[in-house]
């Protein structure tokens, strides 16, 4: 049970820390300038 | 905890699938947003696929044998050391290490990648993350080392690890030679992704140096432990047998050593554009081939895994390389067009191609004794195999013509070089060459290979001194300093040229040490009773006494012998070499008793007693020089630390927007 709660923990910190960048980074390509909202 | 890493590891395949189609997204839509999101997962991958390795080491460590690679590789009696150093004693945890150092390296260029240009990097962590995929869908779905023993109880103890693997060499061995195989798969995702980039800068050549340079200096390391292994471990004398699984590691070094300075020519001339795509990727192949050829079971091997059923994967992956790379090539042919072409044969243009043949003649003719044995049997039904003796023959004289490409290739002019110019380089250290070669058939050495060997050697030696001379000379020149001063200020200015003249010093050294021990080498055995004597060249060896013993894990047979110098009777010291008998894995092995000195090494081996315990039967080897190719090595590596050392101007420039499109054609 605490290993699958374990499990469970590291499933969201790694989704938590992978899609970040989508709610913390403005739309822009590469070719546009680029602001950081944090 | 077994749960935990195993979850780590799948969550880590998952992440470098999620990895590489966010990275092409990324690269297709040039998102910001998306890029960072392909970063993030791709240091996850690393991150996760480490702790995996960790889990596992864990696992050893509290003797977990519910586990059946734990169970298999471990027993209470290893040390903790030894323990850890099992994930690496069979196949699964060694494709795990593999995956686990791939995906960290790519997490490493992902973490750096955040001030690199977006355009050319996604396509890069594109192509890396295909690599991590590959190797963690080997380690997740056909070696997973999580596997639970199917026994209804749990073991007691396990079977323990291979004696000959209990040693420190081992310890360090394979994880340098993994180092170096998975991040040449960085310089690798550089290449082919400039391409998908349509990137016509030569910027990815820059950008890898570093990565190429450590990938080349582990490679190197990994090598060369393992043949001091060997030399150790083996009780045979000599440190390199051309085995398969030897020559699976030296073919992706002599690729990437080709690689390393056919890619000067494209920095600064933007030639060889194709040709170095291809050297690239067969470097990157090789290490995949190696893998093929030391887990499929087709070639046999004295140290190779036992033969497994997946060895296709490995051959279909390695297909999908050379067709990708060959598509690629005629896709971007207008991209891989050279910007000029070789102007003269005297060049170091020229001099770095002969090299490149050089070394891939090398690399041909070891692949093709390597695959002897199956394409004989292919043809006639018959295995035959070609063993030392074949290397040694074809290879011999293109090593020496490497070693005389390598004294002429730093001190010829890009370009063009005139007759002229070149008699000013050469003729001291040919002259030096020369009397070398000469001082040493006066002194009685009648080899003529030998002879040639060390006269080639004097001929480089002189010719990088004289070439630093001139380049100390015209710093002073131009700077009025003392010698000492300029001489620091010169190597500071030019420490990558100086690193590389280093590593051929090194090089130098190795030829020298490698001739000497394999033409001079005394090689005798005989049988002694105590307080008999034996003369071997400047030694007398003799037999004082016999012992027994036991340790935690294994009894031994230990014989002391007496040496003395010959000449003078001096005594140098008692030497102990051992026979060991392992009960838990019922295999006896010999442990060398070896003297090291600058001028020889004392080689001693216990190779049996007679039924009543009397008379002992050793086998003993003088090698002279032998310490000098450990030393040579060691050089090498600090040239290429020299050489890694970053240039004032490499400062990284921060990210524009101006800068991640400039040079992109689409």
């Amino acid at each position: 049970m605490m290993w699958a709660a374990l499990c469970a923990l590291v499933a969201l910190a790694t989704v938590f820390f992978i899609l970040r960048p989508l709610f913390q980074i403005e739309r822009a390509t590469f070719d546009e300038p680029r602001d950081t909202l944090s | 905890m077994n749960a935990l890493a195993h979850f780590c590891l799948v969550l880590a395949w998952l992440l470098s699938l999620f990895g590489c189609c966010a990275s092409i997204y990324a690269a297709r839509s040039r998102s910001e947003r998306w890029f960072q999101v392909a970063r993030n997962a791709t240091i996850a991958c690393g991150g996760l696929a480490i702790a995996s390795v960790v889990g596992l080491a864990a696992l050893f460590l509290q003797n977990d044998y519910r586990n059946q690679y734990v169970w298999q590789f471990s027993n209470r009696q290893m040390d903790s050391v030894y323990k850890v150093t099992a994930i690496w004693g069979g196949m699964d945890g060694s494709m795990l290490l593999w995956a686990a150092i791939l995906t960290a390296s790519t997490a490493l260029l992902a973490y750096h990648s955040a001030s690199q240009r977006r355009a050319l990097l996604s396509w890069v962590l594109a192509i890396a993350n295909t690599s991590s995929i590959f190797f963690l869908t080997v380690v997740t779905w056909f070696t997973n080392p999580f596997r639970y023993v199917k026994a209804p109880f749990i073991p007691p103890d396990g079977n323990g690890l291979n004696p000959l693997l209990q040693n420190p060499y081992m310890a360090s061995h394979p994880p340098m030679l993994y180092l170096g195989f998975t991040t040449f798969a960085i310089p690798f995702a550089f290449c082919v992704g400039a391409l998908l980039a349509k990137d016509k800068s030569s910027d990815w050549i820059r950008l890898t140096r570093t990565w190429t340079l450590v990938a080349w200096c582990f490679l190197t390391i990994g090598i060369v432990l393992g043949g001091h292994w060997a030399y150790l471990e083996l009780g045979w004398g000599g440190f390199w047998a051309w085995d398969p699984v030897e020559n699976s590691s030296f073919l992706p070094w002599l690729t990437g050593t080709a690689f390393l300075h056919s890619v000067m020519v494209q920095e600064r001339k933007g030639m060889l554009k194709i040709w170095n795509l291809w050297l690239v990727v067969a470097t990157y192949g090789l290490t995949v081939f190696g893998t093929f050829l030391t887990r499929s079971g087709i070639v046999q091997s004295v140290h190779a895994f036992a033969s497994t059923d997946f060895g296709w994967i490995f051959l279909l992956y390695l297909a999908l390389i050379v067709a990708g790379a060959a598509v690629l090539t005629w896709r971007s042919r207008d991209l891989l067009k050279p910007e000029r072409k070789i102007e003269s044969f005297l060049s170091r243009e020229a001099a770095f191609l002969i090299n490149n043949l050089l070394l891939l003649s090398i690399c041909f003719a070891t692949l093709w004794g390597v695959m002897f044995p199956v394409f004989s049997e292919a043809l006639t039904g018959t295995r035959q195999t070609v063993g030392i003796p074949f290397f040694n023959a074809v290879n011999g004289p293109l090593f020496i013509a490497l070693l005389v490409a390598m004294g002429i290739g730093p001190l010829v002019a890009w370009r063009k070089s005139s007759w002229r110019a070149l008699r000013r380089s050469f003729t001291v250290p040919a002259i030096f060459g020369v009397l070398c070669g000469a001082a040493l058939l006066f002194a009685g050495i009648d080899e003529p290979k030998a002879v040639l060997v060390y006269a080639v050697c004097g001929f480089i030696v002189a010719s990088l001194m004289l070439e630093f001379h001139r380049g100390v000379s015209s710093h002073r020149a131009a700077t009025q300093e003392s010698v000492v001063s300029a001489t620091a200020g010169h190597l500071r200015r030019h420490h990558i040229r100086y690193g590389g003249h280093i590593v051929h010093l090194g090089v130098t050294v190795m030829a020298i040490a490698i001739t000497a021990s394999m033409l001079h080498k005394d090689e005798r055995e005989f049988a002694l009773q105590q307080g008999q004597s034996y003369e071997m060249g400047r030694y007398t060896l003799s037999l004082v006494g016999v012992t027994e013993g036991q340790r935690s894990n294994y009894q031994y047979v230990q014989a002391e012998v007496g040496v003395r110098e010959r000449t003078s009777g001096e005594s140098i010291g008692v030497m102990r070499p051992q026979l060991r008998f392992y009960p838990r894995n019922k295999e006896t092995t010999t442990e060398v008793a070896l003297r090291m000195s600058a001028r020889d090494d004392l080689y001693i081996v216990l190779a049996g007693l007679d039924d009543a315990g009397t008379l002992v039967s050793f086998k003993v080897f003088v090698n002279p020089l032998q310490i000098w190719l450990w030393a040579g090595a060691f050089i090498m590596t600090v040239g290429t630390l020299v050489a890694l050392v970053p240039r004032r101007s490499e400062a990284v420039a921060p990210v524009t927007a101006e800068y991640n499109s400039q040079r992109v054609l689409s």
